[in-house]
């Protein structure tokens, strides 16, 4: 069928496929960090990314700032509301039941969308580039996804906090029993994967509008791209992230939009059959 | 000027649930001293390591890290003080080469404020003080095997810097030639001026190199002195070795 397709579509699709795949990569960075370091599974994920995605919106509206210079700012702020939230409401139950992880995540989503929803109310909003030509921002938004990851790269391969992070989510006690402070560590871990996720809202709001609810599937596609690459393996994230992104946009052309949400999903189940570890992880012995 | 003891415990109980796992715990343990904590399986060994490298929390009683109460501390932070220790199951973070872990004791433990060059330099004389092949520096420690992962756990200990390091049954899964090298090994940690308290089920391993024993049963202290004094004492053999203490000898 993709042979059918004449040659500028085919661009189209790849094109859009890495847009939305630069996307799907910050989400799903921002989440493994916060999965790999703390074990906790997020679901809330979607509204720390939406909510920089408005943040980013209210910063280009009424401060007139660029939109793709608000990102540094939702980021800060995302990532500082994360801290808090890690603080207040995820340490408290940490070590206790997956339940009440599940839970809490689960009841993060809705005061997170009422929020948002009180604030901005539900009508879509976008953010209107800076730029006329629409080629010009894709090239800005690959651009900036490869100077954050970059950046994050060097923070956790190359820094004091990043071995730590990497010692911490590889193995908490020996982590404490060689002075490193995990309680510090899981903050900042999930400071700085809804940092991440904010990034991820602000492309999303310039390239298609979003509402308070508009975190949900991604949040859900996120996880997925974390389950294809393997669990922990930010390499996976990366190329999962960006392989999501070509195969719905595939997908979408081929098949129709009605399968947008599906397909990733398909292949997340036919991934698992096959290979139960995820594309990059490894088989636990 | 009188020195206070190195590490000191009063009265230190923990319970899990309705087991006490160790009872009024009371011992000293002075400088440069190697002192061996023994008993059967579930005499609370394990447990008391633990509580004084912080893992736990202890339900009543004081422990003291040179005059210092440290009753309250996170292991972190008993960790930067010199307190240090290796544990029964071999812990390191298996993605990162022998070299990348010790180096971590290095930049947290009580030397901190380093550079990551100059933790890895410090980090290969460690493993080296531990004679770690040096060609092995490099491998991830996910691909060692047992006797090099224990060699691995010990020089991520000693990089923290301690004063005090609670070894945990160190000599598990190795063979006899490597359990050897251990014992000579730990030798070597106390003449370089550190301080051991060591959990071992080997009684001839105690015997050989502990200055002093304490023995626990079902979490009480039962006996404390010298190995030959604990050897002949009448309530360790009756209580913890059964009528004959052949086993010992």
């Amino acid at each position: 069928m993709l042979l059918a397709i004449s040659p500028p579509i085919l661009i189209q699709i790849i094109v859009w496929g890495l847009i939305v795949g630069c996307i799907y990569v910050l989400l799903a960075s921002g989440l493994n960090l916060i999965f790999g370091v703390m074990k906790v599974v997020n679901f809330a994920h979607g509204e720390f990314m939406i909510l920089g995605g408005y943040i980013s919106y209210s910063l280009s509206i009424f401060v007139g700032l660029n939109p793709y210079l608000s990102i540094f700012v939702s980021m800060i702020v995302v990532g500082v509301l994360g801290v808090i939230i890690e603080r207040v409401c995820f340490h408290q139950i940490l070590g206790t039941s997956k339940l009440n992880e599940l839970i809490l995540s689960l009841g993060l989503i809705y005061v997170l969308q009422n929020t948002m929803s009180i604030l901005w109310t539900d009508y879509p909003v976008l953010i209107n580039s800076p730029f006329e030509s629409r080629v010009l921002d894709w090239v800005i938004i690959i651009g900036i996804t490869m100077l954050i990851m970059t950046g994050f790269y060097i923070l956790i391969r190359r820094t004091k906090i990043g071995r730590a992070m990497r010692a911490t989510s590889q193995n908490r006690v020996a982590a404490m029993l060689m002075g490193i402070n995990v309680e510090h560590i899981n903050m900042l871990s999930f400071g700085l994967g809804t940092a991440l996720a904010a990034t991820a809202g602000t492309l999303l709001a310039i390239i298609t509008s979003i509402t308070p609810y508009s975190g949900e599937i991604p949040a859900l596609k996120a996880f997925t791209i974390i389950i294809l690459g393997g669990l922990g393996s930010p390499l996976g994230a990366v190329i999962g992230g960006l392989g999501y992104g070509l195969i719905e946009s595939v997908a979408v052309t081929v098949l129709g939009g009605t399968w947008r949400d599906a397909v990733g999903f398909i292949i997340l189940i036919l991934v698992l059959i096959i290979r139960p570890m995820g594309l990059f992880g490894e088989k636990e012995i | 000027m009188t020195k206070s003891p190195l590490l000191e415990l009063e009265k230190v109980t923990k319970s899990f649930g309705g087991l006490i796992a160790v009872r009024n715990i009371d011992f000293q343990i002075d400088r440069n001293e190697i002192v061996g904590l023994v008993g059967p399986n579930g005499a609370g060994k394990s447990t008391l390591l633990k509580i004084i490298n912080r893992f736990y929390k202890q339900d009543s009683g004081s422990i003291r890290f040179e005059g210092e109460d440290i009753s309250r501390l996170n292991p972190h932070e008993v960790c930067k003080m010199g307190i240090s220790g290796t544990t029964q199951i071999a812990q390191a973070f298996p993605d990162m080469t022998a070299i990348e872990n010790v180096a971590i004791g290095v930049l947290f433990g009580k030397l901190g404020r380093t550079s990551v060059n100059e933790a890895k330099k410090k980090a290969a004389e460690v493993l080296r003080f531990v004679e770690f092949s040096e060609n092995k520096m490099e491998t991830l420690v996910k691909n060692l095997n047992i006797a090099e992962l224990r060699r691995v756990q010990l020089a991520k200990a000693l990089a923290t810097n301690p004063k005090l390091l609670l070894l945990d049954e160190v000599t598990t899964g190795l063979g006899h030639i490597e359990g050897e090298k251990a014992i000579e090994l730990i030798r070597k940690i106390r003449k370089s001026g550190i301080t051991i308290l060591m959990v071992e089920h080997i009684m001839k391993i105690i015997m050989g190199i502990c200055d002093r024993v304490i023995v626990l049963n079902h979490g009480e202290k039962i006996a404390e002195g010298t190995p030959e004094e604990v050897v002949n004492n009448e309530a360790v053999i009756r209580s913890y070795l059964g009528e004959s203490s052949d086993c010992l000898k």
